[in-house]
């Protein structure tokens, strides 16, 4: 048997450690490397490198950015009243997509899970509260995700936030715009019919 | 709803099998351990996603095959399509379901596509065995009928499972309580949600089941069907009701639970008891006392789910006519005939099916081939 090159075999290892790729497509991605300019190699690891270097958390939001604070965090034409709390980095990409939301985020890193030993002190809770210990904030948008994880992390910032005396809001939940009802699948379609509203 | 054909890839000790079935009785005959109980699971498998054997699931691939396929083409007249399901499994544990050709993301949304009934003598486990059996077995019924249950219990049961992993840390690390109230919420209210859609579905089948026990006895025996929880002292509670008498359930037991390390109160320590002439048939019912009420039950659902759906299911009677007595068996026949209910009957000689059958629906089965005698 014919085993691939001592670099070569390294190189598919560590492609094949990314989620969602199997041996296969590790073999394609090393095989890509190999094929292309020395310079095309040499900027794919510069960015690697540069992402983890100079990518950390923010330390107002815990978003993931390059300087710190963070674009959103440092931008004085938010409205400082609103906080959006959400699960992960991604989620805030998502909801800045909308242009509709102009306050600030606060990034928890995950949501509450005993399964995978997430409580609150794994979570950016404390800091949460220390930012609403400040003052200025008047309304909470808790935009954890629906799944049980998600919706036990929101109740437990909404028991944690409301005797403050802060708003605390949650995201609608219901059907997808554009979408139609016949392809709802039938628990969207119940909440939806939950939270049905008079016009 | 009318199955018009089944192929069966390598499932069991099938290799390549198609079956074009007959619109009202089907009877598959044969020798024991030649595939007639398993063309009853393959139908059983594709409307529910399980079997009803205990066995690893991998087990239904043909044991020196990589792969099964199951094909299965059957018309729903209560929307008056034709549906075409194709379903892969293979050894490494992927599932694919095709649903008219359109690959589904959920193997659960096979949910109330094609509904059985299925009567086979197993099914006596249901009064027998302990009370995980009886939740099992309405628990599934109930997805058949409403899909979105099966969505609430994997929500409830993943909550279970965190609330139950708190509890224990809480134990172990000597934590404080204060996080369970967060889970004791969805909790409650996925788990009352539960329960009260098991007293509806009980609310609908047992007066059903009770006529028909009374008819299959001759008026001479009572059966009676009851939902027993701890948070329901009278049947007609609503889910506010259940909601507090849940949370404050869980308040007073919350020392016992972190003890134990187990959530004690829910609709996964419910139970179902059947009652005859008002004495626990699971303790005091005779093995033919235990098998009527467990006929009159399956006949019950059958009715219920033609009421419902507007159609009727398919009814799948595997190895169970021949523990029937005449007047039984001619009660089954004739409901079944008077009603054209598209039936899958097995055994292993054709003694108990008297009259003249229309040939085109008896089949032999030999060895994993299944031969039709009205084509040969």
């Amino acid at each position: 048997m014919i085993y691939y090159a001592d670099a070569v075999a390294k190189l598919i290892e560590e492609f094949a450690k990314f989620p969602g790729i199997g041996p296969k497509t590790a073999q394609r991605l090393a095989f890509h490397v190999l094929k292309g300019s020395k310079e095309d190699a040499l900027a794919l690891a510069k960015a690697l490198i540069d992402a983890k270097e100079k990518v950390g958390h923010c330390s107002v939001c815990f978003n993931l950015t390059d300087i710190n604070p963070c674009r959103i965090c440092s931008n004085p034409n938010r409205d400082a009243g609103l906080i959006c709390v959400v699960e992960d980095p991604r989620d805030v990409v998502a909801l800045e997509r909308t242009r509709e939301y102009k306050g600030y985020y606060h990034v928890l890193n995950g949501a509450l899970s005993p399964m995978e030993g997430i409580g609150p002190e794994q979570l950016k809770i404390k800091e949460l509260l220390q930012r609403l210990q400040k003052g200025n904030v008047k309304e909470v948008i808790l935009a954890t995700n629906s799944n049980v994880e998600g919706e036990a992390t929101a109740m437990y910032l909404a028991k944690l936030i409301k005797p403050l005396g802060i708003r605390v809001t949650r995201l609608a939940q219901g059907l997808p715009v554009g979408g139609d009802i016949e392809y709802a699948d039938e628990v969207t379609l119940s909440r939806a019919f939950a939270g049905r509203r008079d016009m | 709803m009318i199955l018009k054909n089944i192929i069966l890839e390598n499932f069991r000790n099938y290799v390549q099998e198609t079956v074009e079935l007959n619109p009202k009785i089907n009877l598959f005959i044969g020798e024991n351990a030649q595939g007639k109980t398993n063309l009853i699971e393959a139908i059983y498998y594709l409307a529910t996603g399980r079997s009803f054997r205990n066995s690893r699931e991998l087990e239904i691939i043909n044991w020196n095959k990589d792969y099964l396929r199951l094909q299965i083409k059957f018309f729903k007249k209560s929307v008056n399509r034709e549906f075409f399901i194709d379903f892969y499994y293979d050894k490494k544990g992927n599932k694919q379901l095709k649903i008219n050709g359109i690959k589904q993301k959920k193997l659960s949304n096979l949910w109330g596509l094609l509904q059985v009934v299925k009567f086979s003598p197993d099914d006596l486990n249901i009064i027998k065995a302990g009370p995980q059996e009886r939740r099992k077995y309405f628990d599934l019924e109930i997805c058949q009928l409403s899909p979105d249950y099966y969505h609430l219990n994997s929500q409830f049961y993943k909550i279970l499972q965190q609330r139950n992993i708190l509890l224990k840390e809480i134990r172990d690390k000597d934590k404080k309580d204060d996080l369970l109230e967060i889970w004791d919420e969805q909790l409650v209210k996925k788990g009352s949600m539960i329960i009260k859609k098991r007293i509806d579905f009980l609310k609908k089948l047992v007066p059903v089941a009770k006529n028909t026990h009374k008819e299959i006895t001759s008026q001479k025996e009572l059966l009676d069907i009851t939902y027993n929880s701890v948070l329901i002292d009278n049947p007609e509670t609503d889910i506010e009701d259940i909601e507090k008498k849940y949370l404050l359930k869980l308040k007073e037991e919350r020392k016992q639970e972190i003890i134990k390390g187990v959530t004690l109160t829910g609709p996964h320590r419910d139970d179902v008891l059947f009652y005859l002439n008002g004495k626990n048939l699971k303790i005091f019912g005779s093995q033919g006392q235990q098998r009527t009420a467990i006929l009159a039950l399956k006949i019950a659902q059958l009715k219920l789910f033609s009421y419902l759906n507007e159609e009727h299911p398919l009814l799948l009677l595997d190895d169970v006519m021949s523990e029937l007595d005449d007047y039984r068996r001619q009660y089954l026949i004739n409901l079944i005939q008077n009603n054209e209910i598209q039936t899958f009957i097995t055994g292993t000689n054709l003694d108990f099916m008297k009259g003249n059958f229309d040939k085109r629906g008896i089949y032999l089965v030999e060895n994993g081939n299944i031969k039709n005698l009205g084509r040969i």
